[in-house]
């Protein structure tokens, strides 16, 4: 067998894996908690309403957490393979332009003038979207003003916005009041909890579209592994391909932090952890990527409701945890190695 | 093959090229030296549309590059740059497959027949076979700059510039790989530029060598008239000795230190 093939039947394995894995996650988010639920039950509930427990447990809380963390876990995953990509440094993740700093200080701004529950909470949300456009806008209006050409002064004064942010927010916190300093402390901690479906819908058509765009741009990711110049030598047009992929992850990102909060770890180690199994290619990182975030991020919620049930840990404690971990011993082992 | 014309470039007000003519032609090495911040690199880009030019038009086969599409252009002329990175995770094969990336298609996600032929064809050339399957991370300096020719070559450009390719290789790796590029120019009938700081390597392996002072081009034409003593003292201000390779009867440039400059009358005033 030639290598090309060896490299296909493997990238075919560790796809089919993921898929596999994100299909195992799904199944135990959607049959554990506080509420154990068999499949005979999930097969009666899939067929109408019965008025019981059992249904409003499966169709309120956890099919939609599982869809969600689908979404979440995918998308972030893709924006930070996206970005990791385009910046070709390996510390750069989703929250790095400081699209989160944006969102969590829309989110602060909103519950300091007590606009939480307008539009049946549907306000905090687009707080965090209007605070993440925000940063964003700024970040485009700065490289364009100031005509900058480098990624790297961009990711810095993203970096600095991110701590403009944080001051906000934490200027905010000193002047709130007890009992909505307590709200923004959890939104920062990220959670799957999220009452409205069409919020869901939306978070899992963004998603697709970005798994979609990661792989219309695979090629072009693929090119820029070389660095801009020789990227450009192999014909692709590199001051469009910068733009629009660096939109399409920050909308990724604040999509996922407006309806989930701020979930970290998952788009910086998904991507290095996919990319030591299938390699550098981005037409098998990119999938590889958004299946392994899904299935960690549902795998992460699952523990996070049954581990001191039927209190709830906060999920973005359990992946920054698990992540964080898994990485260092990766990360050991390869030192090991060489 | 490629020709620039009275070419003019500049950053910002700082002008680095100026009125640089000359022409790569189709089986012949062309070198290109200079001292640092002659415009050497500058030029490599300007022959690409990789920086604006203020005056002066460069032509591929008698037509302007500006009237070929940008894709077009990459299935022409390939660029081993000096700031290129190296995808270290990444498979041999995968990262030489990247030189298909100008006649690929999107969501395209696997290589075509020809595509794999090019890239076999490449890895022949190269002789590069040996390290399929490994990754980047796993190779040595020299192996890889063999890797990156590869990848250039699966382009199947027509014209080939090389922007210092020889930096950070041993001696046995610099012959092996300006062997391997001399081999491709006389038998794939290529039209190579190369950027060298080694004048000896120019002298040797060249057809034409192009001396760059402060952007303008002091100097076009064959290596013996190029590299002559008067000339390299002028150009970098240093002394030197110019002597003959008692085998290929090529120049060859012996450095003078400033010790032995000191010492009073010594060889290197034997002009070449």
């Amino acid at each position: 067998m030639g290598n090309a093939a060896r490299r296909f039947n493997r990238t075919a394995v560790v796809l089919s894996l993921s898929l596999a894995a994100l299909g195992a996650a799904a199944a135990a988010a959607l049959t554990h908690g506080a509420t154990a639920l068999s499949w005979p039950q999930i097969v009666q509930i899939l067929g109408g309403d019965d008025g019981s427990a059992a249904y409003s447990i499966f169709m309120r809380v956890r099919l939609p957490r599982v869809l969600l963390g689908c979404a979440v876990g995918g998308a972030l995953s893709v924006a930070g393979v996206i970005l990791q990509g385009l910046f070709r440094n390996p510390l750069v993740e989703p929250y790095t332009l400081g699209i989160s700093g944006g969102a969590a200080l829309g989110v602060c701004v909103c519950l300091a003038l007590g606009l939480q529950h307008l539009w049946q909470g549907l306000a905090i949300s687009l707080a965090a979207f209007a605070g993440a456009l925000l940063v964003l806008g700024i970040l485009f209006l700065i490289s364009a003003v100031r005509q900058m050409r480098s990624l790297n002064s961009l990711l810095l004064f993203g970096v600095m916005l991110s701590f403009i942010c944080s001051s906000g927010v934490m200027f905010l916190m000193a002047v709130m009041r007890l009992e909505d300093l307590q709200g923004i402390v959890f939104w920062t901690m990220g959670s799957l909890e999220q009452p409205n479906h069409v919020l869901i819908a939306a978070a899992l058509c963004i998603a697709a579209l970005g798994l979609a765009a990661g792989l219309w741009f695979a090629r072009d990711l693929n090119a820029f592994s070389l660095g801009e110049n020789a990227a450009a030598h192999l014909g692709i047009p590199v001051g469009q391909v910068k733009a629009v992929l660096l939109v399409v992850a920050s909308l990724l990102t604040g999509c996922c932090v407006s309806v989930a909060g701020v979930i970290g770890f998952i788009g910086l180690t998904i991507p290095h952890l996919v990319r030591r199994v299938v390699g550098a290619d981005h037409r098998a990182l990119v999938p590889g990527a958004f299946l392994a975030g899904a299935a960690f991020l549902i795998g992460c919620d699952t523990l996070a409701r049954t581990l001191i049930a039927p209190l709830e840990l906060p999920v973005g404690v359990l992946t920054g945890l698990i992540g964080g971990f898994v990485f260092l011993s990766v990360l050991c082992r390869r030192q090991e190695a060489r | 093959m490629i020709r620039a014309e009275h070419v003019c470039c500049a950053y910002g007000r700082r002008p680095v090229l100026d009125d640089v003519s000359l022409q790569v032609p189709a089986g012949q090495l062309t070198g290109v030296i200079g001292p640092n911040g002659s415009g050497k690199t500058t030029l490599v880009r300007a022959l690409t549309q990789a920086v604006p030019l203020r005056r002066g038009r460069v032509y591929f086969q008698g037509q302007p590059l500006e009237a070929i599409g940008r894709r077009a252009l990459a299935r022409r002329i390939a660029v081993v740059g000096q700031d290129d990175e190296l995808p270290l995770e990444m498979d041999v094969e995968d990262f030489i497959g990247l030189g298909r990336i100008p006649y690929q298609q999107r969501m395209q996600f696997f290589l075509t027949p020809a595509d794999r032929a090019a890239v076999d064809r490449a890895v022949e050339l190269t002789g590069t076979a040996a390290f399929r399957g490994r990754r980047l991370r796993q190779m040595s300096g020299g192996e890889r700059q063999m890797v990156v020719l590869a990848r250039v070559l699966a382009q199947q450009p027509a014209v080939l510039l090389l922007d210092e390719p020889m930096v950070y290789l041993d001696i046995a790796h610099q012959v092996a790989l300006m062997d391997l590029i001399r081999r491709l120019v006389r038998q794939g009938h290529l039209a190579v530029l190369i950027v060298l700081h080694e004048l000896n390597i120019a002298a040797e392996y060249c057809d034409q060598v192009a001396l760059l002072s402060k952007g303008k081009l002091a100097c076009f034409g064959a290596p013996e008239d190029v590299l002559t003593y008067p000339r390299i003292e002028a150009v970098y201000g240093t002394a030197v000795v110019v002597q003959k390779n008692p085998f290929s009867g090529k120049p060859n440039v012996l450095l003078v230190s400033e010790e032995q400059k000191l010492r009073g009358a010594g060889p290197w005033q034997r002009k070449g």
